[in-house]
């Protein structure tokens, strides 16, 4: 320690350096945590593109090669009913005999998710130009 | 003779450092694995698909199972949430219309609902679905 008297000054020792508070930062982060929480998700989406449907009156000019009709778990292929499997097997074999467009008709109590595993299916299974209908 | 416990030291202070740690984990958890969603209707169960492409989380038209028709929490129908999409977006090309269905809908009414879309001027129509695990 310097006596007063001298002529240099010697700056205080700098205060000491309280502790950062903490808890306005745990509120901001509780906050941002409760928000990511509250508002992501962790389901994946997709989506099935749907052609046809009752309006679609341009595509009825060209008449389909095939005609699926969905009625319950029955599928019907050109008339004859087939399960899912087979119907799947006779639209490839369709396919490779030429045929191109197909109507999916819609029966009964079919539901959304039927007709769209159905879409779905033949999409992925052939490369048939896929119109819906009811 | 009665034994007294001996007083219990001072309570040391919870440290903090480790509660911040495991919220800063689970908001990064929560930033990096979740996706934010618009808001979903909350009685719409999706219809499950494996195989579709990936989409975005959608902000789409929902189908009740009842066949009721809501975007953004309130009943609409399709001519008007064509309107509405086309007044929001300068529709450059095709006007793409995402419906998200219930999975219990009759998919009569969901083909009909495709078919009052398309008259009210959508151009691509797609149905929403949530993958699963295959």
């Amino acid at each position: 320690m310097r006596s007063r008297g001298s002529a240099m000054r010697i700056d205080l020792a700098a205060a000491r350096r309280r502790p950062l508070p903490l808890t306005p930062l745990i509120d901001v982060i509780f906050l941002l945590l409760l928000f990511f929480m509250l508002s992501s998700t962790f389901v994946r989406f997709a989506e099935v593109e749907v052609t046809g449907g009752a309006a679609s009156a341009g595509t009825a000019a060209e008449a389909p090669d095939v005609l699926i009709r969905l009625d319950g778990g029955d599928w019907q292929v050109n008339g004859v009913s087939a399960g899912a499997d087979e119907a799947v097997t006779e639209l490839k074999r369709l396919q490779e005999r030429g045929a191109a467009r197909a109507v999916l008709l819609v029966r009964g109590e079919v539901t959304s998710q039927e007709l769209v595993t159905a879409i779905e299916r033949i999409r992925g299974e052939t490369t048939l130009d896929l119109t819906v209908a009811r | 003779m009665l034994r007294l416990s001996r007083p219990l030291p001072a309570r040391r202070r919870e440290s903090t450092i480790a509660l911040i740690n495991v919220v800063f984990l689970m908001l990064i958890f929560f930033l990096v694995a979740g996706t934010l969603t618009p808001p979903l209707e909350r009685d719409v169960d999706l219809i499950s698909t494996a195989t579709a492409e990936h989409a975005e989380p959608p902000d789409a038209l929902f189908v009740t199972r009842e066949g009721e028709l809501r975007a953004h929490g309130q009943a609409t129908d399709a001519a008007s949430y064509v309107d509405a999409l086309k007044a929001e977006g300068a529709a450059d090309g095709a006007l793409e219309v995402k419906m998200a269905a219930d999975r219990e809908l009759p998919a009569t009414r969901l083909i009909e609902i495709v078919g009052a879309l398309r008259q009210a001027g959508a151009g691509k129509i797609s149905i929403v679905t949530e993958r699963t695990a295959e």
